[in-house]
């Protein structure tokens, strides 16, 4: 690995299970085209093998590792630790508080690195996914279709697979949950499963008996009508799904009647 | 379930290196010497290589594992676990690859550039004895109806 010269400053979220969170400072040296995960592993690999963060890929698809760096909920492994203080945040992000940050955090050189908002935090970085989970089994969100089923095939054609497209590329990261709706009712199915609900209800290959179950689901107090279009999710989705422009197709399409 | 805490302990309270440091070593080695075009001499390399990386991990050390709050979430640990696993399949490629002395398939040699039906159209079975060193043992292919012949395209 070929180190540079410079070495970039961390103030990390710590907590234990059981304890009360902290704020921990590491210096990371950096190495050509460093992610922020990355240097999460060297903080690991060298410096405390306990710090607690989730990951697989590392190559933002796989959604494991998001987490709030600098105030702004993004995928650690699609953040390089170069550009993490010069990239525009998106506008208009909700306040997002954890615990007591140190008054003497260098808020133009040092990386904030925060857990997931609107989750409670299991250790360090890692938060309890169980509801973000619960509410998207909730909506139904496959194919009722048995595995040895296989006439007739469910066609579809080109155009109507790109209408849902960027639905399809949800990689269930929990990031959109920084909605603040989901901060104020616990509830609240979040962006996510109500755009995954869409993502199904939009397809035309789905059965119009199921496509009913979810528009019921969906249209309960606590999904679509709760949301406040706020469209944060919009803005800090890192895969485009754009979930609020789902949820008001869900409002418009079907649930004027 | 004692085994493991007795692991756990021993690696807590081991004084050697930590595992990133063994991890690199392993990295390395495997890149270089059993890399996409092999040779004997840097496979001879490897396998000894190994060895050493498999004695250096037996005192890895890894601090705060023993209580249960300490090991919950604790991926240092688990990266440990994992890398106990790499280390063995590293040590098992080396040598099985140092064994066959042909190409087939990806395994491909610069120093027996070509297949070897005679010697090596058996399946290569690595275990460990009770000394702890490699053995290699062999078992026949069923080649069914096809007729094993050089793949070239
Ligand atoms: S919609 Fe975007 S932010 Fe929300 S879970 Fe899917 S990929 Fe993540
Ligand atoms: S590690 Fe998979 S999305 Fe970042």
């Amino acid at each position: 690995m070929i180190e540079m010269d410079n070495k970039q400053k961390f103030l990390i979220y710590r907590k234990k299970p059981d304890g009360k969170p902290v704020y921990e400072r590491f210096e990371v040296p950096l190495t050509p085209g460093m992610s922020v995960l990355e240097a999460l592993f060297y903080i690991q690999d060298h410096f405390d093998s306990s710090l607690a963060f989730r990951f697989a890929c590392r190559g933002a698809i796989c959604g494991s590792c998001g987490m709030t760096i600098d105030k702004f909920p993004q995928l650690a492994c699609k953040t390089q630790v170069l550009n993490a203080k010069s990239t525009k945040k998106p506008p208009k992000l909700p306040q997002l508080t954890f615990g007591d940050i140190p008054t003497n955090w260098d808020e133009k050189t040092e990386i904030l690195i925060e857990p997931l908002p609107n989750m409670n935090i299991i250790k360090d970085l890692v938060v309890d996914m169980e509801p973000f989970w619960e509410f998207y089994r909730y909506v139904q969100p496959y194919f009722k279709r048995e595995y040895n089923d296989i006439q007739p095939e469910s066609l579809q054609s080109p155009e109507k697979a790109r209408s849902i497209e960027h639905l399809v590329y949800c990689i269930l990261c929990g990031i959109c949950w920084t909605c603040p709706v989901n901060d104020k009712n616990s509830k609240y199915l979040g962006p996510t499963a109500l755009a995954k609900a869409y993502r199904f209800i939009a397809d035309s290959r789905l059965s119009d008996e199921h496509r009913s179950t979810i528009v019921d689901k969906v249209s309960d107090t606590n999904a679509v009508p709760a949301c406040e279009k706020h469209f944060v999710c919009n803005r800090v989705c890192p895969k485009n799904v754009r979930p609020g422009t789902a949820i008001k197709n869900i409002r418009e399409e079907w649930l004027s009647q | 379930m004692d085994q493991t805490l007795n692991l756990f302990s021993k690696w807590e309270s081991n004084a050697g290196k930590k595992p990133i440091e063994i991890r690199k070593a392993m990295g390395e080695t495997l890149s270089h010497n059993v890399f996409v075009f092999r040779t004997e001499i840097e496979l001879q390399q490897a396998v000894s290589d190994l060895k050493n990386i498999q004695k250096e991990f037996n005192s890895v050390h890894i601090p705060n594992i023993t209580t249960t709050e300490n090991r919950r979430f604790n991926y240092g640990l688990i990266r440990t676990l994992e890398l106990r696993n790499l280390i063995d399949i590293a040590e098992v490629t080396a040598f099985a690859a140092h064994w066959r002395k042909e190409s087939r398939g990806a395994h491909y040699r610069t120093d027996y550039p070509s297949r070897n039906d005679d010697d090596y159209l058996v399946h290569s079975m690595v275990i460990r004895n009770e000394i702890g060193n490699l053995e290699m043992q062999t078992k026949p292919v069923k080649l069914g109806i096809f007729e094993p012949k050089p793949r070239e395209y």
